[in-house]
């Protein structure tokens, strides 16, 4: 029993870890906080699910997410930049426009998914070990996409994206369309945070219209804790600590379940969770003032 | 090259908070002319260059750049052509990105970025060498955040960034004035330097006036935003600082009479 619950969060630490890299992207990379995530992964979820009802190859299902979440990442990178909304404003009304969405898409506000075709059932099909396919082929996908995040960030345009976050006057005057670049940052970030809506519901075995609900704050933890743990030094290293932060993060959810909170409890452990890795870094800032001010 | 024609800028025009930035200045340089640019705070020096960079419009007048109307293109399409340093050392490299990533980002300088490599191999001994000629030893740190660098040694990759694609016009804008005078000097010589290895069409904005008069063929003094000098090679050869402090409070004198007249009416 320990060790499903210790198989589960590995696996769910890697299937989240998708959607991890994308608040990476936009949080860390970018440097703007974007909320669509809240209405990209149930939106991902919906796609996916419909898709599947609907009697679509379960492979199609998968990858359709990758596609309506970067519109949706355009949609709040067009309100911003065109629109001049601020950022936070412009994640929270395309979040709240997906709800209505979503709903659309999924016509009722769940999706079971439990005697049908998923890319789960799939890959079991050939015949793995029971434990293994979903732990397998969420890792193959949380591998690649941080290997493509590796490769992307290197990149002309790459380079761009990253001095977009980080000095946008300078890098406009050396003539890139910073619009252009966060439009883009955005596009990529919530594609990845609605292909693993899709995963998730195929996981879990159904999509819910409440799903995404905090989903940028368990992202948040996951980066965050991933820094505090692993270290931020190069880009390499920032995106396999977001896969080991998004893991370590549900290990931490099934210990505070098994410690006896209830699964409604895990919002407000997240939130304090958050809060106290985002304060790890000042806390250390002020215990090394305090020594230096203590050895001067 | 660049020619400014009759160039007028107000600042919240048409609210109570109206201020005429530019008045009808009209500046011509010649390809490798090295203007340096002084004035008192507020005379509009560095709305001259914001203007020319398209961080800002323009009220009135043009600004051809080859014979081309330059106001048309947005900051990032101007970039190809002109390149920018500002008084901060901050401002022009991105911290948290190596010193071998910023100097690739400013070898894309205007080009179309694509999918390609940002970082190329062959690049990287032509950067330790143009770094080595900085004697700041940076050539030993390309892979260094470029946030864990002094101002001095961030102005001068700055520098280096700027010039590094030969771009046709250089805007510098006090860029050594928050640096120690040390740093400062140092920089100004690396800037010299690079001017003149490449042939480079500068716009230099500078308070220190022996600076203004010792650097470059062309000055120009701008006051209340107008241009009230403008010195080519013999002019300025024969410049003196006391010179140019008789011609500022000239101008003053001429401004306070506006002011009288005004008053009287
Ligand atoms: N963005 C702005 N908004 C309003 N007023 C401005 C702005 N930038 C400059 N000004 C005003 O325009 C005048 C010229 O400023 P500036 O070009 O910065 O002078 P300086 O010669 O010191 O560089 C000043 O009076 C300044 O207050
Ligand atoms: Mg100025």
């Amino acid at each position: 029993m320990k060790v499903g619950f210790l198989i589960a969060s590995v696996e769910q630490g890697f299937v989240y870890a998708v959607m991890a890299l994308g608040v990476y992207l936009t949080f860390r990379i970018l440097d703007f906080p974007d909320l669509t995530v809240d209405g990209s992964f149930p939106l991902g979820a919906a796609i996916a699910a419909k898709m599947i009802v609907n009697g679509s190859s379960p492979l199609i299902s998968t990858f359709m997410p990758l596609i309506f979440g970067a519109l949706a990442g355009i949609i709040t990178g067009l309100l911003h930049t065109k629109g001049k909304i601020t950022g936070l404003l412009a994640g929270i009304l395309t979040m709240i426009a997906l709800y209505s969405i979503n709903l659309r898409i999924m016509d009722k506000p769940n999706i079971p998914l439990l005697r049908e075709e998923t890319i789960i059932t799939m890959v079991s099909g050939l015949g793995l070990p029971k434990w293994l396919p979903s732990l397998a082929l969420f890792v193959v996908f949380a591998l690649i996409i941080k290997l493509f995040l590796d490769w992307f960030l290197f990149t002309e345009i790459g380079l761009a994206i990253r001095a977009t976050g980080d000095n946008p006057h300078m890098i406009r005057s050396l003539g890139a369309n910073t619009d252009n670049m966060k439009i883009l940052g955005l596009a990529i970030s919530n594609a990845l945070v609605a292909f693993s809506g899709g995963l998730v519901a195929q996981y879990q075995g159904f999509a819910d219209v409440g799903m995404g609900i905090g989903m940028i704050i368990a992202g948040l933890a996951a980066v965050i804790i991933g820094e505090v743990v692993f270290g931020a030094g190069g880009i390499k290293r920032a995106t396999i600590a977001v896969v080991g932060g998004s893991i370590l993060y549900r290990l931490a959810i099934a210990a505070a379940l098994l410690s006896g909170l209830r699964p409604s409890d895990l919002k407000l452990i997240t939130a304090l969770l958050v809060v106290f890795a985002l304060s790890t870094p000042r806390v250390k800032a002020l215990l090394s003032q305090n020594k230096t001010a203590v050895d001067g | 090259m660049l020619k400014i024609q009759d160039v007028t800028k107000y600042f919240n025009l048409n609210t109570v908070d109206q201020k005429l930035a530019l008045s009808q200045v009209s500046i011509d340089l010649n390809e490798g002319d090295f203007m340096t640019v002084i004035g008192s705070n507020g005379a509009g020096k560095s709305t001259l260059l914001n203007i020319i960079a398209g961080v800002h419009s323009v009220d009135q007048g043009a600004v051809l750049l080859d014979g081309k109307n330059i106001l048309v293109l947005p900051e990032y399409r101007r970039a190809l052509y002109i390149s920018r340093i500002f008084q901060d050392p901050m401002k022009g490299t991105a911290p948290n990105m190596t010193v071998e990533e910023n100097l690739s980002m400013a070898m894309a300088r205007g080009k179309k970025r694509g999918l390609r490599k940002g970082i190329s191999r062959g690049n990287r001994e032509m950067f330790k060498e143009s770094l080595a000629q900085l004697e700041l030893g940076l050539e030993d740190r390309l892979n260094d955040k470029v946030g864990l660098l002094s101002g001095g040694q961030r102005q001068a990759i700055t520098l280096l960034m700027s010039t590094i694609t030969s771009p046709k016009l250089l805007l510098l804008d006090e860029h050594t004035a928050a640096l120690d005078p040390k740093t400062g000097s140092k920089i100004v010589e690396l800037t010299e330097k690079i001017v003149s290895d490449n042939n480079l069409t500068t716009m230099m904005v500078t308070h220190n006036m022996e600076q203004a008069l010792s650097l470059g063929n062309r000055l120009i003094m701008l006051h209340g935003g107008k241009v009230i000098l403008d010195l080519k090679d013999d002019q300025k050869k024969r410049m003196t600082v006391d010179g140019l402090l008789y011609e500022f409070e000239r101008s003053r004198g001429e401004k306070f009479v506006d002011d009288r007249v005004i008053l009287a009416n």
